[in-house]
């Protein structure tokens, strides 16, 4: 299994010369693995760049499948949709999952012509086949990928999923924004997330900002290496940086966190991360 | 008229090693005319401006919208004078048959899309409809709007001061073939002529012995397509020379255009211009 990570920003892009290494796309995350088709989380734009790459396969001759599974329908989760190319190519197939019922109406308003002058590829004969599915805490397969997915604490008033992807016996943890404001809030992330090779997390705030940004719906870096080290996953990945963070705080950020013995990366664009089958002994 | 170029890039933010000199984020021009603040377009670009705003204690704030597409208001939930006591912002914008720029902004804002709807906000915000080419006044700014061929109902704007003229002409086709605009299609032959001569007028009067042009150039001529509602800059440059600019700023670049294909557009271009010439680059500053 495979995961490259394509954007990494929370709210909004923020292209800056002082975002060039970690990079200023929002959120969206790549998974390749054997026999399964491309799978994404989240749709920030991230996604737009990703969908220039797929362009150069199956999906630029009309012939992609893909499943995008969105978190929630923040902007910053979604803003990527209009311009992922692959939606604009008869032929490919795409699915998305999100955790409303109201999800194919919420994508739909992205698309209104008031915003958005792309074609509404959402609508039969334009594009893509689409298909929108919406999801609560299930289990499901996507090709040889195992999917999980529970409701996570974000904010009050918009549903939020976290997920947990597992194929070739490796497995990772998505949580790109979320809040802990009780115990319970941290142990939907922890069993989510136990063991894990990966855990992509949260780390929008640092321990000092977190107090102005009380339930907010976001948590700060010590929250992630808490949970981290709960679950005892393989390595936390620092995720959702804060727009105004700079390359050189993140670094700083990255060096002060030393966190219990784990270990941690902060997630820059372009980073591909490779997890080796794992063979069990019989 | 002191003028800062916040954001320059067209359709969607791009975040890419490969335009850090001219910029990713989408369109915002801040203006100074005198001690009164306009801003225009509320792309990516705003956010940056916003906090400069809060921190000098920015009270009146004029914010002047061409058009609704997500590239020129989405940066408007992250202007960070929305949640700054006794500031009163007012936000401008030509008048939409069913849909007031108000209601768009606030459909931006609401959930489950975004945190903080537009009413939370700690400040004053106050939304203006303007008439296609009817002229108004923000302090001892004269401003005009009038509408331009874009899909959508899109306006560009008019700012003189101080005997200095800013003229923004964005988002638009200026001479092309199609007519995008709500409401302007599927006419008789005789009112499709009248709208091609009615936008075509509208561009002169905004351009009209312009200082500054800031003029959506999104195309290079290889790339035009008639119905997406963008220009190339030769059109821009026939458009200069119509309405007698001293200078023209490329605009609204496309989305992948590199630093050095910029570089190559404006010089290609300087040499054919009868007037001063440069491309938009985000944090350039200058004074009319």
């Amino acid at each position: 299994m495979k995961v490259k990570i394509w954007g990494t920003r929370a709210q909004v892009s923020s292209p800056h010369p002082r975002t060039q290494i970690y990079g200023g796309n929002t959120v969206c995350v790549e998974i390749q693995a054997e026999n399964a088709p491309a799978l994404i989380l989240d749709a920030g734009m991230g996604i737009h760049w990703l969908g220039n790459h797929l362009m150069k396969g199956a999906f630029g001759r009309g012939q992609g499948q893909g499943h995008i599974l969105l978190t929630h329908v923040h902007w910053d989760h979604i803003q990527g949709i209009p311009f992922f190319a692959p939606m604009l190519i008869p032929g490919n197939h795409l699915t998305i999952y999100g955790p409303d019922a109201a999800l194919r109406s919420q994508l739909l308003a992205q698309m209104q012509p008031a915003f958005c002058p792309v074609p509404n590829f959402f609508s039969a004969g334009i594009g893509a086949d689409i298909e929108v599915k919406d999801l609560s805490a299930s289990e499901f397969s996507i090709g040889a990928v195992k999917v999980k997915t529970v409701r996570i604490h974000h904010c009050d008033d918009a549903a939020c999923l976290g997920f947990r992807l597992e194929a070739d016996g490796r497995s990772i943890a998505y949580v790109p924004d979320v809040e802990y404001l009780t115990e319970a809030h941290r142990q939907q992330t922890i069993s989510l997330a136990d063991g894990v090779d990966l855990l992509f997390h949260d780390a929008m705030l640092k321990a000092e900002e977190y107090p102005d940004h009380l339930g907010q719906g976001h948590c700060s870096i010590d929250d992630g290496i808490d949970i981290a080290s709960r679950a005892a996953v393989g390595k936390l990945i620092l995720f959702s940086h804060h727009p105004d963070r700079s390359d050189v705080e993140i670094d700083a950020m990255l060096k002060a966190a030393t966190g219990n013995g784990i270990a941690i990366d902060a997630a820059s664009e372009g980073t591909e991360y490779t997890l080796c089958e794992r063979n069990e002994l019989k | 008229m002191q003028i800062t170029f916040r954001g320059v890039r067209g359709s969607y933010p791009t975040a890419t090693p490969h335009n850090i000199r001219y910029g990713g984020n989408t369109p915002c021009i801040e203006v100074w005319a005198g001690e009164t603040c306009l801003i225009i377009d509320a792309g990516t670009g705003i956010r940056s401006l916003g906090r400069e705003l809060v921190e000098r204690d920015q009270r009146e704030i004029h914010l002047l919208i061409s058009h609704t597409h997500w590239d020129h208001i989405q940066g408007f939930p992250h202007f960070a004078p929305q949640d700054s006591e006794k500031t009163h912002i007012h936000v401008y914008a030509l008048s939409h048959p069913n849909q007031c720029i108000g209601d768009t902004l606030r459909t931006q804002q609401q959930t489950p899309f975004h945190t903080v709807s537009i009413d939370e906000g700690k400040a004053q915000i106050e939304f203006i409809e303007v008439n296609d080419g009817q002229p108004f006044t923000i302090g001892d700014a004269q401003i005009s709007c009038h509408r331009l061929n874009h899909p959508s109902i899109t306006g560009g704007y008019r700012i003189e001061y101080d005997n200095k003229t800013l003229s923004y002409v964005s988002d638009v086709d200026l001479y092309g073939p199609t007519l995008l605009g709500e409401g302007m299609k599927n006419g008789s032959p005789e009112e499709e002529q009248a709208w091609h001569q009615q936008l075509q007028n509208n561009a002169r009067d905004l351009a009209h012995r312009a200082d500054l042009m800031i003029c959506d150039t999104f195309f290079l001529p290889e790339e035009y397509q008639h119905d997406w509602g963008h220009s190339r800059p030769e059109d821009a440059l026939r458009l200069g020379d119509e309405a007698a600019i001293e200078c023209l700023a490329l605009f609204h670049h496309e989305p992948h255009r590199s630093d050095s294909e910029i570089d190559a557009v404006q010089e290609q271009y300087r040499k054919e211009a009868p007037f001063d010439l440069f491309a938009s680059a985000e944090g350039l500053k200058l004074s009319l």
